[in-house]
């Protein structure tokens, strides 16, 4: 394995790995020292806690230095050794009945640290290195205890089960981090987009004579507006589909399309955007060709009445010159495109409009 | 009549260029009687000059429009000028006092018209404002905070501005006048603006601070 620089995910999770080994090897030199009238062979006993303990120190003195070299095969296969040493000689040390077991936590620290560093399944191989170990172990000590079957399996279990973990939540830490840091890459393009590109485009707008370069520039400023939203939008689907309307909508007509939605919207089913949106269209459609006006206003907002408590009203209004809705007959474009998919998802459409005030298409889906 | 006379302006942007871009803009009926590049530079020039209406960007050095609306809001009407309607501080400038806020890309007569309104005492209430409006008094009802809640009529004049009507449409549709229209904008600003206090103020109070 390369010695790259530690993620700060990386570093912390070693540093609360340090922590275990000073416990876990304070933990089994209590034990060691409250059963020293058990052990058979006391000097190996004090010699595995001794290797034990060296390892402990350099790690933690490599931790502020030189913690890449934690993160290497070396150290991490020398710990596990170790770990695997002091469960073999686990049985050696006590020989016959004895109240403790010499090492059983001090090994985990190991598997953690493999299973961070190469992933959940060398840990698991290293469990059942660790596990086969401690079977050997027990097993040397059968005249002491007559369930070590029971007490190694038992091991068995945990150390797979802290290599899983181990190497789990290594994974899902190191996504989250490069989540984060994704996410704070794309708010300061974000902001820089905001501070500079957006300001110029508004300027191009405001002092260009060229009509192309205007609308050039209001489509640029128009998209870059709906990729900012669409960023930090928990909602692209219904927001990114009523914006493509209103776009196709400004590039058909010599009009603006103004699209607002609010920002508490529960995101609808696919089919309900679908419908929503085809049925949006087809309005603005209707606005561009006969309302003779040149904005409209694409509202959506959580429908508070609707019983399902997801349910949306939108309404589409322009600016034109409106009709009488008594006498006008409905369109077709309005009977067949708005109604037919407003009722496919069991929605209601009503229009209203008066002569020189606009018409409004309001939608409910339920 | 005094709404002939000129709007003394103050036009503050960080962006030189803007502020040529929008003074140009503006054209005779606006005397643009100072500007400046940063928030403090606002406020003192907006202080000298006791301006009618104040055009702030809402993102500059020095406290930006958040700041000059929090201090001048009072003395003069503040409009926000802003590339976004995306923005989080937008609420924030509007509940601290500024009367409204425009996109930077409205065009210039659109421009004129609106800032013309503010100038007289009318709102500047774009759809997408009254938007966010209406989904802050939401939030506030939901989450049963205490606080004043908007009453139906102008929940919905506020509705009807999100969804593109002007005041006059408003005043037919609901049968009242479209100064009462007005009125009730006015309110729903005072209501936030209060809510929006008092918030910070129970804040304050239950972090100690005082």
């Amino acid at each position: 394995m390369s010695t790259r620089p530690l993620a700060q995910t990386d570093r912390s999770l070693f540093q609360a790995i340090a922590v275990v080994r000073w416990l876990t090897w304070g933990w089994a030199a209590i034990g060691l020292a409250i059963s020293t009238e058990h052990l058979a062979h006391g000097g190996s006993g004090y010699g595995l806690m001794a290797l034990a303990l060296a390892f402990t120190v350099l790690a933690t003195v490599l931790l502020p230095t030189n913690p890449e070299r934690l993160a290497t095969v070396p150290l991490i296969v020398t710990e596990l050794a170790i770990g695997a040493l002091m469960l073999l000689g686990d049985g050696w040390v006590y020989l016959d009945s004895r109240p403790q077991s010499l090492p059983w936590a001090w090994p985990s620290a190991g598997l953690i640290a493999c299973g961070i560093v190469f992933g959940r399944r060398w840990a698991v191989v290293a469990a059942i290195g660790l596990s086969i170990a401690s079977f050997v172990g027990e097993g040397l000590n059968e005249g002491g205890t007559s369930n070590w079957g029971v007490s190694a399996s038992s091991k068995a279990g945990l150390y797979i089960l802290t290599a899983l973990v181990a190497g789990y939540v290594a994974r899902r830490l190191r996504e989250a981090e490069l989540e984060i840091s994704a996410a704070r890459a794309r708010e300061e393009v974000a902001v820089q987009l905001h501070d500079g590109v957006l300001q110029t485009l508004a300027v191009v707008q405001r002092r260009s004579d060229d009509p192309e370069l205007v609308a050039l520039a209001h489509d640029q400023d128009r998209d870059l507006r709906d990729f900012l939203a669409g960023s930090t939008s928990a909602q692209p689907g219904l927001t990114a589909s009523l914006r493509a309307a209103a776009a196709l909508y400004e590039r058909r007509h010599d009009g603006r399309a103004e699209v607002v939605i609010a920002d508490d919207i529960a995101e609808p089913a696919a089919d309900v955007i679908a419908a929503v949106a085809g049925a949006v269209g087809e309005a603005l459609a209707n606005a561009g060709k006969h309302s003779g006006g040149d904005k409209v206003v694409v509202y959506a907002e959580p429908d508070e009445d609707a019983a399902s408590g997801t349910g949306l009203f939108v309404s589409i209004k322009d600016n034109g010159v409106g009709f009488d809705v008594e006498t006008v007959e409905e369109s077709i474009g309005m009977r067949d495109s708005i109604k037919a998919r407003i009722d496919a998802i069991g929605g209601r459409v009503e229009v209203a409009s008066r002569p020189g005030r606009g018409t409004e298409v309001r939608l409910w889906a339920p | 009549m005094g709404s002939l006379k000129a709007v003394r302006v103050v036009i503050a942007d960080d962006h030189p260029i803007w502020r040529s871009g929008v003074r140009s803009d503006l054209g005779e009926n606006f005397d643009v009687v100072g500007e400046a590049g940063d928030g403090d530079e606002a406020i003192n020039v907006i202080r000298e000059t006791e301006p009618d209406l104040v055009l702030c960007d809402l993102n500059m050095p020095n406290g930006g429009g958040l700041k000059v609306a929090t201090e001048c809001g009072e003395m003069t009407r503040v409009v926000m000028l802003t590339v976004s309607q995306a923005e989080r501080d937008l609420l924030d400038a509007v509940s601290a006092g500024a009367c409204g806020y425009l996109l930077k890309s409205t065009p210039p007569d659109e421009l004129r018209t609106e800032l013309w309104k503010a100038a007289h005492g009318e709102p500047v209430f774009s759809p997408s404002l009254a938007a966010l409006v209406l989904t802050e008094f939401r939030r506030i009802s939901k989450a049963e905070a205490p606080g004043e809640a908007l009453s139906a009529r102008e929940r919905e004049v506020l509705q009807h501005v999100a969804r593109g009507h002007t005041y006059k449409e408003i005043g037919e549709e609901l049968f009242i006048a479209e100064k009462t229209v007005e009125n009730h904008v006015r309110n729903i600003l005072a209501k936030l603006h209060l809510n929006r206090k008092n918030e910070l103020m129970r804040y304050a109070i239950e972090h100690g601070i005082d």
